[in-house]
């Protein structure tokens, strides 16, 4: 469960974030919209304790993010290229995570024949660096590694950018499996509000660091949040 | 050169505009980088640096003639002159080599602008004219021609043979461009060097006689010059074309690069929970220019040594321990100040896996004492050369891995920018800055104030027992060391992220 109380991120006298309430229970997958500049990244790094909050806390698993690094036994995160090691081989990444988390050689392989497909043939045996590798690829890549060790809690950012339209299929194909079996909590940012809606059950609309919807998904979802971002870029 | 010449079409933008723009554009490439202005003090110590060397090439010029008159009376100082200049041709061809990176432009977003490609290239070559190479020898040359109209020799006949030297730079530096490409004509230059000494050696032919007679029949008859500058030129055209031909960036893509390959490193499994760091930071290092490079020349300073001519005199004693110190440590000190930095990139990463700081700087800690140890027997050569390297070595080795690799470590947490890994570190000042000049002095001025205040107190074995006693203390306190410089690590996380985001 996530738990967030009066936190605030500010840079200078911008406020990047300011939600004051929210939670997240187990199992839930939660999806995270809005324009740039609406604090989703933001939340990420602040869930991930790789920024500050400038005020209030954020607790994964029953504690504090910035007090306790427990968090990081459970937590499987892709947000940018910034979680790849751009000179190894996605085998060598993979491993590399595996080991980090205490993950076996088997465990690895299990859960890397199972996203066979997803990888499409274009990940794994090219024996090219993470960084000779296409943006679609490198996602495929980072995505993977955030679902390394059996995760309870998996942060994506952006997930489906730069994906062609068949990994989009299969990443949401692989996102919703997550989703049934109610252990992983998931979170996903998207501009995508088509994929958002499908993959998650509830979505949060962030605007200019404050949430402004909190929405569970039904059939209706998708033009509601249509509309609202319709009328935002009127406004 | 032609390469402009087709005028007919007006609108095509002309060279002098092309070229103000870009320069505008290095500009602000430059003042607005993130390294920019923050180094302020590398910044101002190496203009200083700069501008005493361009004085010194100055006073050099000025005064090397009568240097020479009180040197060797009886001879010719002039002809003493041509007869050296030979052992600048490959001087310079090495430093050109070494130091001059052809200069780059991002050139994609400009190939679509309405100028001709050619202009670009121009302005590439143009700048690796302006390389302070040639301005140092520009002054040098204007202040000795300067001095040889004063002593008396034809102003006209003077100008013609600093011209003539000029143009040879010039064409060295159009040599060094193309060998940097082609390392066919890198083997074809260096075997030619080989053959002339070796020519020389067996008295075949003599390379300063022949300097002489060359530079002095260029005074004799200034329009000589007019050869290095036909060549100059038609090795300008070599590169231009070389160049221009590399202009379709699109053509390369999509880029194949080659197969690699890929070592599962399992003997790193006996350092446990440090092994996953162990593979990382040796692939880091194999697999990226920047660090490769930074070990490289950790390498060229074992030449240090060199420097002690006798290492059992006295007098030099201070020298012999200070080169043991800086061969043992170096590495540690050049490839160290970097850690984290080297790991920049994915520093977010590291941040979000489930091991602690502990694990990470233990992996930092075995490859710096591995670099220590690696330094040490490359130094084996000079104790067998002479035994009195034999002690120093050994104490400052023992030294380097108890005191030096923790110092290292500890400074390295306070180092928050940036280092892109694929760039090579000759002349590269990303990540430097005062505080990495501060962290070499503070590695080698305790220790060599305690080496010697105990030497001039007592002798030269209690300098060693206490310098050999400390590196000790430093391995058996290690545990509790590393566990602090692992808070101090935690600490600091915000920053260090906030630093290394910032490209």
């Amino acid at each position: 469960m996530i738990q967030v109380k009066q936190l605030s991120k500010h840079y200078g006298n911008k406020v990047a974030l300011n939600l004051p309430e929210l939670t997240l229970p187990d199992g839930q997958c939660v999806g995270l919209v809005g324009n740039n500049g609406a604090g989703k990244t933001t939340f990420f790094n602040l869930l991930l304790d790789l920024v500050r909050a400038t005020t209030g806390t954020i607790n994964s698993f029953g504690q504090a993010v910035h007090l306790s690094e427990d968090w990081k036994l459970h937590t499987g995160a892709y947000l940018d290229e910034r979680f790849l090691i751009d000179y190894l081989t996605p085998e060598e990444y993979f491993s590399f995570l595996a080991e980090l988390r205490g993950q076996s050689t088997a465990d690895l392989d299990a859960l890397l024949n199972g996203l066979g497909p997803f990888f499409a043939g274009e990940v794994l045996g090219t024996r090219k660096y993470l960084r000779d590798l296409s943006k679609g690829n490198m996602k495929k890549a980072g995505v993977a590694g955030a679902l390394i060790g059996a995760p309870k809690l998996v942060v994506l950012d952006e997930p489906f950018a730069n994906l062609d339209p068949s990994s989009q299929l299969g990443l949401k194909a692989i996102l919703k499996q997550l989703a049934l079996r109610k252990e992983v909590t998931i979170l996903i940012s998207s501009h995508d509000l088509a994929h958002v809606t499908e993959v998650c059950e509830r979505i949060l609309v962030l605007e200019r660091g404050e949430l402004k919807k909190d929405l569970r998904t039904s059939p209706e979802t998708l033009k509601e949040l249509e509309a609202l971002f319709t009328t935002a870029a009127k406004a | 050169m032609g390469i402009n010449g087709d005028h007919r079409n007006s609108r095509m933008v002309n060279m002098g505009t092309v070229f103000r723009r870009l320069a505008w554009l290095q500009w602000n490439r430059f003042s607005r980088s993130i390294s920019f202005g923050r180094n302020l003090a590398v910044d101002l110590i190496l203009a200083l640096l700069g501008a005493m060397a361009l004085a010194g090439a100055v006073a050099a010029g000025w005064l090397l003639i009568h240097l020479l008159g009180k040197i060797a009376p009886s001879a010719d100082p002039f002809a003493l002159i041509c007869g050296a200049v030979w052992a600048w041709f490959p001087a310079e061809l090495a430093v050109r080599m070494f130091f001059q990176q052809p200069a780059t432009l991002q050139v994609r977003p400009l190939l679509l602008l309405p100028f001709r490609r050619g202009v670009l290239v121009h302005y590439v070559l143009a700048l690796s004219l302006l390389s302070f190479v040639s301005l140092f020898l520009l002054a040098f040359l204007i202040s000795l021609g300067a001095s040889l109209v004063q002593q008396g020799h034809s102003a006209l006949h003077v100008a013609g043979w600093c011209a003539g030297l000029l143009f040879t730079s010039l064409a060295l530096g159009q040599l060094a461009l193309l060998a940097g490409r082609s390392t066919g004509l890198l083997a074809v230059l260096l075997a030619l060097m080989a053959a002339v000494a070796g020519l020389h050696a067996f008295g075949s032919i003599d390379v300063p006689a022949l300097s002489r007679q060359a530079f002095l029949s260029l005074y004799a008859k200034p329009w000589r010059g007019m050869v290095p500058l036909a060549v100059g030129l038609l090795l300008y055209q070599r590169n231009y074309n070389a160049m221009r031909n590399n202009l379709w960036p699109g053509e390369s893509a999509p880029w194949q690069p080659a197969a690699v390959a890929s070592g599962a490193m399992a003997w790193a499994d006996r350092f446990g929970r440090a092994a996953p760091y162990i593979r990382m930071d040796l692939r880091m290092i194999w697999r990226n220019k920047r660090p490769r490079s930074t070990l490289f020349l950790s390498f060229i300073f074992l030449l240090y040594g060199l420097l002690v001519r006798d290492p059992g005199d006295s007098k030099q004693w201070f020298m012999l321990v200070f080169c043991s110190l800086f061969m043992t440590g170096f590495m540690v000190m050049n490839f160290g100040q970097y850690m984290p930095a080297w790991d920049s990139a994915c520093y977010s990463l590291l941040m979000t896996c489930p091991r602690s700081f502990h694990d990470y700087l233990r992996s930092k800690v075995l490859m710096l004492r591995a670099g220590v140890v690696v330094m040490a027997v490359l130094s084996i050569p000079y104790a067998l050369y002479d035994h009195h390297w034999a002690l120093p070595l050994l104490v400052f080795c023992l030294y380097n891995l108890g005191i030096t690799v923790p110092m290292v470590l500890f400074f390295g947490a306070l180092n928050t920018s940036r280092i892109d890994l694929g760039r090579s570190a000759f002349g590269n000042w990303q990540g430097v800055n005062a505080g990495r000049f501060l962290l070499v002095l503070l590695i080698i001025a305790p220790s060599m104030l305690l080496a010697f205040l105990v030497k001039a107190r007592w002798s030269v074995s209690a300098s060693y027992a206490t310098i050999a006693c400390l590196g000790i203390a430093g391995l058996l306190a290690q545990q509790v060391l590393v566990r602090w410089i692992g808070s101090t690590y935690a600490a600091r996380k915000y920053k260090t992220l906030a630093g290394f985001n910032q490209r």
